[in-house]
């Protein structure tokens, strides 16, 4: 492999190894580097030390973070009684910016899927059925993405948390916002005449 | 670039990139194999919905390799989609166990049309109701018997004797059910395994039982065939199957 310089195939092997990079983007990205000032290498490098010193999971819903608990558990504004379990950090990214939610977030960090070796023993599930086993907490919303191994992942928990007496909610699925029904999969289709919702009356 | 058609079930989505996912089809005109499906992460693609694991449909890809692994999916079409299998976890870890054996006990682009038709009318069974021991039990013999690894059941295979006149024993190395006479020669031996038990692996591996839906097996028996059926998987392929602890 090594035709010019050692260092940039060593660090073109290390970006390779990133999710969603190959070689080639790795090799650029490797040149890239090479190509920037010392200051602004020192500068990721440290951002790459801050993240691995400080970032951490919170104890109590498996968000990364730099303090334990998280901002979003520790804050006393937000809604406790209500819970929103996803699978990944992403994801509660994604609710959290759609400002529609208040409440508290747990993080799963994954689905169950046997096949790659994920068993539920493997995920975060047990912290939050001791969560919900602990009290106040009135409602659980299942928000694990609307594929196979999510609803197996969110058959699962109903299983666990049903017995200990919390409201299960499941997020709302079907056809998108700007999408077309005539474009939408059966069982989107299907999804959105199950979770159907009445009209309000209109005054006359 | 030619591009081919084929009814498939997927058996296994993994991340390829930020948008671009690896779907393990087994279909019908080619057996197992891989496809990339560029972009089908991404909002604006017309295959979501389309392809979820263990959904049935067609698809369309071309025949040519990328990266010397896999060919491309230009389309995809789910015809069945099996609800009832993501709503109940026996359901689900059966499906997953036969989509594991599957992949493990056939080659890439080995056509199988057989073994499809097995691996779909196992979804459907899932998704009708049938106990999902029973039905995945059906399932494995059937899928053994279709890769030429079920082996010899009613007689012993050293003496070529009935295997009913005394405790079964089983030799994975000689392939076959070993009677009380043999058993010396018969090497590393799977002992506890009824006569019964093996029975009705054969009856079930000779497609005979039509409605399994009326099939009561009793529990004990069932744990025998479903451990048999663990250790032998293990034993031809090697390696224990990952979903094999969760039945």
């Amino acid at each position: 492999m090594a035709r010019g310089s050692e260092s940039i195939d060593g660090l073109t092997a290390e970006f390779a190894k990133m999710p969603g990079i190959g070689v080639r983007t790795a090799r650029r990205l490797a040149f890239y580097i090479q190509s920037i000032g010392m200051n602004e290498a020192d500068k990721l490098i440290e951002a790459i030390r801050e993240v691995k010193a400080r970032a951490k999971r919170c104890s109590m819903c498996y968000n990364v973070a730099e303090q334990d608990p998280c901002p979003i558990c520790s804050t006393g504004n937000r809604d406790r009684s209500t819970v929103c379990v996803v699978e990944r950090v992403q994801d509660l990214a994604i609710i959290e910016s759609s400002g529609s939610y208040n409440g508290l977030y747990h993080v799963l960090g994954g689905h169950i899927a046997p096949l790659d070796d994920v068993h539920p023993e493997d995920l975060s599930i047990d912290l939050l059925v001791r969560r919900v086993t602990e009290g106040g907490i009135d409602e659980v919303i299942i928000a694990t993405n609307p594929d196979t191994e999510g609803d197996a992942t969110a058959n699962y928990l109903v299983e666990r948390l049903q017995p200990l007496g919390v409201t299960l909610s499941m997020l709302a699925r079907g056809v998108p916002a700007g999408g077309q029904i005539e474009y939408a999969a059966r069982g989107t289709v299907a999804g959105a005449i199950a979770g159907r919702r009445p009209l309000p009356a209109k005054a006359p | 670039m030619p591009y081919e058609k084929t009814e498939a079930i997927l058996i296994r989505a993994t991340d390829f990139s930020e948008t671009s996912r690896v779907f393990s089809f087994f279909s019908r005109r080619f057996g197992r194999m891989s496809t990339l499906a560029k972009g089908v992460k991404r909002k604006s693609s017309r295959m979501i919905g389309q392809v979820d694991l263990f959904s049935c449909g067609e698809i369309v890809f071309s025949s040519g390799w990328y990266r010397d692994r896999m060919h491309i999916l230009a389309e995809a079409c789910a015809f069945e989609t099996f609800p009832a299998i993501r709503d109940d976890m026996a359901r689900y870890y059966a499906a997953c166990h036969a989509a594991e054996l599957a992949r493990a006990m056939t080659e890439e682009e080995d056509p199988a049309p057989d073994l499809f038709g097995e691996l779909r009318g196992l979804m459907r069974r899932l998704q009708a109701g049938v106990e999902p021991a029973v039905a995945l039990l059906a399932f494995e013999a059937r899928l053994l018997l279709l890769t030429g690894f079920l082996p010899e059941l009613d007689r012993c295979v050293v003496c070529r004797g009935d295997s009913g006149r005394g405790p079964a024993a089983f030799s994975p190395g000689l392939g076959g059910v070993v009677c009380p006479d043999c058993s010396s020669e018969g090497g590393d031996l799977f002992e506890g395994v009824s006569t019964g038990a093996l029975g009705i692996l054969a009856r079930l591996a000779e497609g005979r039982v039509t409605r399994l839906d009326r099939v009561r097996i009793a529990p004990t028996v069932k744990r025998q065939v479903r451990r048999f059926l663990d250790r032998y998987e293990a034993y031809v392929l090697g390696y224990p199957l990952r979903t094999a602890k969760h039945l």
